[in-house]
C-alpha cells in the first residue's frame, strides 16, 4: 500500500495510476490531516509520497507528527514538491523528487520501497 | 580833557606826526583828509586822496560790498565794522594791494556833520611773523596729521580725520570732503566741517563731476588745485553767505592718487590763505589721498579675502553636504542628512517640504542649532501647516509656484501678519525667523518640494550669495532625493520581480507535473499496450510528440526562469569536474541539429579540451548559444561552432548568420529579460532569460562572456571564454582524459 498526500487531485491521480499500472496498491489523501487521519486508523503503507505546500496540515506538519509517533516515525517518506528544496534532513527523508518529475522516477522509488505482491492486501 | 586846551595843541599837526596813516571821509565816502602817513603806508600823496571816493584806496572786488555796508552804516547808524580793528587790503596807486589794520570810528565835524575816521595801520611785518608763526603750526599739524591719518584705513575715517584736522588745526571755517564713487564716478560729500556738520545724501551732495558748473566741478576736472583770497564781490561765491559767515578765502584742491582723482577737499577760511599754507593743506591733502588709495586697496583686499573666505565656507559646506548625500540611498534619510548638515553653518534652522503622492506638503526633516526647538518647528508644521491659499501667501507655495527661489528679510511684524493667532505667533517667535531663503526641490523637471532655509533675527540676513549657496544645495539635495527615490523604486521592483519569478515559477510547477505526468501515463500505456489509445494510429502518434515537445519547451522556460531568482543570488552550488569541452559541444550540437533547417558547421579540435567545470551547466550554456544561434538564424542559415584551446583558456564561439545585434545592445542583452529591439519586434520568441544565465554561469566558472555583432542584419558572433585551470586539480582532468596519448 503507498499512500500519496497531495492537494492536487489530478497529481495524486496520475501517481496512482503509474503505480497501479505497476501492481501497487495506492491511497491519496487531499492533505496532511486526511493522511494523519488514515495513518491513525491504522494504515500502514510501504511508502509515503509526500507534497509539502498543502492546506489545512502541510507536508512538514505531516511528517514532524509522524516523527514524534513511534507506531508511525518509521514509515519511509518521499517528498515530491515544486519548492526549491532547502534543508530538509530533520524531515528524515527517504528520496526528494523536484516537480515536475518523470513518472520514471516515481516508479523507481516504489519499486525501492515497495513490492507490488504486498500491496493492495494491507492487514488492516 | 583839560590839558589839550591848555597846551592848545594842534591837532591837525599831531595827525601829521603820527606814523599810523588817518584818512577821514564823509557820509557820501568822499576823503575830507588824509595825513602824510599814508604815502607811506599806500603809496598816495594826501592832496591825491582828497576829494576822491574812498574806492580809491580799496580794491577793485570789494567797492560792491563797501557800498552796501557803509549805506546801511549811514542810513542805520549800525555799522559792522566799527569799534574794532579788521584787517583789510588796501590799494596803492599802481594796483597792488597792502594788509592794512583798520580803526573805524565816527566824529562829528565843526559844521556838525558827520565824518568817517580810519586809522590805517601797516600789518605787513606782523603778517609776515603770523605767516611764519602759522606755516609752523601747520607743519607741526600736518605731522600729526599724518599719523592720524593711517591709523585706521577707511575711506571715510581718512577724510574724517583730514576734515577734522583742517577745521581744527589750519582754522578751516567750513572744510568738506568730497569722494569720487568707483561705480559710478559721481562725486559725493563724504565729510562736512567747521560751519555745517551736515551731510546729506540729498542731490546737491552729490554732483557729476564731468558737467558741474562749480569751481568743486572744475577742480575735478582740471585736476588742478584752486585758490582765491579775498571773496567778498566775487560772484561765483554766494555773497551772502560769504558776508554773513566773513569768510575770506577758498582753496580747493583735488586728491589724486598718480592721475586718479579720489576725490576733492573744499577749504574756507576767514584769514587769507598765504601760499604757503595753502602749500601746506595740500601736502596734507596729499597724504589723505595717499591714505584713502591704501584704504581703497585694504578695502579691496579685505573684501578679496572674505570673498574666498566665503567660497571656502560654501565650498566645505557643499563639500560636506555632498558627502552626507551619497553616503544614503534611503529618501527619508537622505532629506534628514541634508537639514543636518546645514545647521548652523548655513542656517539657523532648516526644514525640508515635500509634496507627497496625493499633491500635499509633508515635512519630511527638519534641523535646528538648538535642540529644543525642534519641536517647536513640528508643532509649527503639523498645527499651521503651509496652506495654499493663505494671506500673505506663504514663501513656500510662492517658491515652488515660480520655480524660483525666495529670500527675504523678516521682521517682526511680517510675523504678526502672518500669524493665524497668538499661539502660532509665539511658536514662529520661539523658532526665530529673521531672513529665509526657500528654495524649489526639483529634479529631471518635477517640483518635488521646497528646502527652506532660515536664519534668527539676530543673525546677519541672507544675501546674493546666500541664494547662490541655497540654490546650489537644494539642486543637489534635489538630485539626492530623486536618486533615492529611484533606488526604491528600483529595488521594489527588483524585490517584486523576484517574488513574482518564485511564486511563478512555484505555481507554474504543480499543473506542468500534471500534464506532464498524464502524458507519461498516455505513452507509458500506449508502449505497453495498455492504454485506451492505440500504437498503431499515426496520428495520435504524432499528437503524443507534440504534446511531449511543447511540454518540454514549458519546463524549459519554467526552469529558466528559476535558474535567474537562484544564480542571482548565487545559491546554486557548481559541481566542478572534468569536462571535455569538445565532446560536451558536439553532443549538444547533435541533441539540437535535428531540429532546424540551418546548417551547423564544427570545427572541433581532433584532441579534448579539458577543464574543471560543471558540465550540466556548461551544457545549458553551450546549448543555449547554439540554440540562439539556430533561432536568430534565416531558414538557409549558417552557424558556424568552434573550440580553440589556447594556452590557458579554452575557447567557445559561435556564428551565426541571423538578425545581428544593434551595437549599443551588445550588452544589455546579457542582462535578465534583456532582449534586443529587433528580437522583439520581430517575434522571435523567449523571455531573454538565457543569456543572463549563461553569463552567470560562465563567471562563475571562472571565465567571460560576450557578444561581437557587425549590426542588425549582419550576424552574431557569441564567444565564451573558460579558465582551463581554475582548479588546478590534475586527478579531475586525468578522469576524462579519453586515453590516447602516449
Amino acid at each position: 500500500m503507498i499512500l500519496v498526500v497531495d492537494d492536487e487531485p489530478a497529481l495524486v491521480d496520475v501517481i496512482s495510476s503509474v503505480l497501479e499500472d505497476e501492481g501497487h496498491a495506492v491511497v491519496g489523501a487531499p492533505d496532511g490531516l486526511a493522511a494523519l487521519d488514515l495513518l491513525r486508523s491504522g494504515l500502514r503503507p510501504c511508502l509515503t509520497i509526500l507534497d509539502l505546500m498543502m492546506p489545512r496540515m502541510n507536508g512538514w506538519e505531516l511528517r514532524d507528527m509522524m516523527l514524534a509517533d513511534p507506531d508511525l516515525a518509521d514509515i519511509p517518506v518521499a517528498v515530491v514538491s515544486a519548492l526549491a528544496l532547502g534543508e530538509m534532513r530533520q524531515l528524515r527523508l527517504s528520496a526528494v523528487i523536484g516537480k515536475p518529475f518523470r513518472l520514471e522516477q516515481i516508479v523507481q522509488l516504489a519499486d525501492r520501497h515497495c513490492t507490488p505482491e504486498d500491496t493492495g492486501h494491507s492487514p488492516s | 580833557m583839560p590839558s589839550i586846551d591848555r597846551t592848545r595843541v594842534d591837532v591837525s599837526l599831531l595827525l601829521e606826526a603820527m606814523p599810523d596813516a588817518v584818512v577821514v571821509a564823509d557820509m557820501t565816502s568822499r576823503i575830507v583828509y588824509a595825513n602824510a602817513a599814508v604815502e607811506g603806508l599806500l603809496g598816495w600823496r594826501p592832496d591825491e586822496l582828497v576829494g576822491q571816493s574812498l574806492h580809491m584806496i580799496q580794491p577793485e572786488r570789494l567797492h560792491d560790498a563797501h557800498d552796501t555796508g557803509f549805506g546801511r552804516y549811514v542810513e542805520t547808524g549800525v555799522g559792522r565794522l566799527i569799534g574794532s580793528p579788521i584787517r583789510v587790503p588796501g590799494r596803492a596807486p599802481d594796483g597792488t594791494e597792502r594788509d592794512v589794520e583798520l580803526n573805524l570810528a565816527e566824529i562829528r565835524g565843526q559844521d556838525g556833520r558827520r565824518l568817517v575816521v580810519g586809522v590805517l595801520r601797516d600789518l605787513s611785518e606782523r603778517v609776515e611773523l603770523e605767516r611764519n608763526v602759522a606755516v609752523l603750526r601747520y607743519l607741526k599739524a600736518t605731522t600729526a596729521a599724518a599719523a592720524r591719518l593711517w591709523t585706521r584705513l577707511d575711506p571715510a575715517l581718512v577724510l574724517g580725520t583730514l576734515t577734522n584736522v583742517l577745521v581744527d588745526d589750519f582754522d578751516g571755517a567750513l572744510v568738506r570732503t568730497w569722494i569720487v564713487e568707483p561705480e559710478t564716478g559721481m562725486l559725493r560729500m563724504v565729510t562736512s566741517g567747521g560751519l555745517s556738520t551736515r551731510v546729506e545724501t540729498s542731490t546737491r551732495h552729490r554732483i557729476d563731476p564731468t558737467t558741474h558748473p562749480s569751481k568743486l566741478g572744475i577742480v575735478a576736472r582740471s585736476k588742478r588745485p584752486f585758490l582765491k583770497n579775498g571773496l567778498q564781490g566775487d560772484p561765483e561765491f554766494d555773497q551772502a553767505w560769504i558776508e554773513r559767515e566773513g569768510i575770506h578765502a577758498a582753496l580747493c584742491l583735488p586728491l589724486l592718487a598718480g592721475d586718479d582723482l579720489l576725490g576733492v577737499l573744499v577749504f574756507f577760511a576767514r584769514n587769507p590763505i598765504f601760499d604757503e599754507v595753502a602749500e601746506t593743506i595740500g601736502h596734507l591733502a596729499a597724504l589723505a589721498a595717499a591714505a584713502l588709495k591704501d584704504a581703497a586697496l585694504v578695502a579691496r583686499e579685505r573684501e578679496a579675502r572674505s570673498t574666498a573666505d566665503r567660497a571656502r565656507a560654501r565650498f566645505e559646506l557643499l563639500a560636506a553636504v555632498s558627502e552626507r548625500l551619497a553616503g544614503s540611498l534611503n529618501p527619508r534619510e537622505t532629506v534628514e542628512r541634508i537639514a543636518e548638515a546645514v545647521v548652523p553653518s548655513f542656517a539657523d534652522w532648516c526644514v525640508v517640504d515635500l509634496l507627497s503622492p496625493t499633491g500635499s506638503l509633508q515635512t519630511v526633516a527638519s534641523a535646528h542649532r538648538d535642540l529644543d526647538k525642534v519641536a517647536s518647528i513640528s508643532q509649527l508644521r503639523s498645527r499651521y501647516p503651509p496652506m495654499e491659499r493663505s494671506s500673505p501667501r506663504h514663501a513656500i507655495h510662492r517658491a515652488m509656484d515660480a520655480g524660483i527661489p525666495v529670500c527675504e528679510t523678516v521682521s517682526d511684524s511680517d510675523l504678526v501678519a502672518r500669524a493665524a493667532d497668538a499661539d502660532h505667533l509665539a511658536l514662529l517667535r520661539a523658532v526665530g525667523i529673521g531672513s529665509h531663503v526657500v528654495v524649489p526641490l526639483a529634479a529631471r523637471a518635477r517640483t518635488m518640494g521646497a528646502i527652506s532655509f532660515v536664519r534668527g533675527p539676530g543673525r546677519e540676513p541672507y544675501d546674493a550669495d546666500a541664494v547662490v549657496t541655497a540654490v546650489d544645495l537644494a539642486r543637489r539635495s534635489g538630485l539626492a532625493i530623486d536618486n533615492a527615490e529611484l533606488y526604491r523604486s528600483a529595488q521594489q521592483a527588483i524585490l517584486l520581480r523576484d517574488r513574482f519569478l518564485a511564486v511563478a515559477s512555484h505555481e507554474l510547477r504543480t499543473p506542468l507535473s500534471v500534464v506532464r505526468g498524464h502524458w507519461e501515463l498516455l505513452q507509458r500505456r500506449a508502449g505497453s499496450g495498455r492504454g485506451a489509445s492505440s500504437g498503431d494510429d499515426d496520428r495520435t502518434a504524432t499528437s503524443m510528440r507534440r504534446l511531449g515537445e511543447g511540454i518540454d519547451q514549458l519546463q524549459r522556460l519554467m526552469e529558466d526562469l528559476l535558474d535567474v531568482n537562484r544564480l542571482g543570488s548565487g545559491q546554486t552550488p557548481l559541481e566542478r569536474s572534468a569536462v571535455d569541452l569538445v565532446a560536451l559541444v558536439r553532443d549538444t550540437v547533435d541533441d539540437l541539429g535535428r531540429a532546424g533547417t540551418q546548417r551547423v558547421r564544427l570545427e572541433l579540435p581532433d584532441s579534448p579540451v579539458v577543464g574543471s567545470w560543471d558540465a550540466a551547466r556548461l551544457s545549458q550554456v553551450v546549448g543555449n548559444v547554439i540554440g540562439n544561434a539556430l533561432k536568430y538564424s534565416p531558414p538557409d542559415g549558417l552557424v558556424e561552432v568552434s573550440v580553440t584551446d589556447g594556452p590557458e583558456t579554452a575557447r567557445f564561439r559561435v556564428a551565426d548568420s541571423g538578425i545581428g545585434i544593434p551595437a549599443e545592445q551588445l550588452e544589455a542583452i546579457f542582462e535578465p529579460f534583456g532582449r534586443a529591439p529587433n528580437a522583439s519586434t520581430q517575434h522571435y520568441p523567449g523571455l531573454g532569460l538565457g543569456l543572463a544565465i549563461s553569463r552567470e554561469i560562465v563567471e562563475r566558472l571562472g571565465g567571460r562572456m560576450w557578444a561581437e555583432s557587425a549590426g542588425e542584419g549582419r550576424g552574431s558572433v557569441f564567444i565564451v571564454e573558460l579558465d582551463q585551470h581554475t582548479t588546478g586539480d590534475p586527478t579531475a582532468t586525468e578522469a576524462a582524459d579519453p586515453g590516447d596519448g602516449p
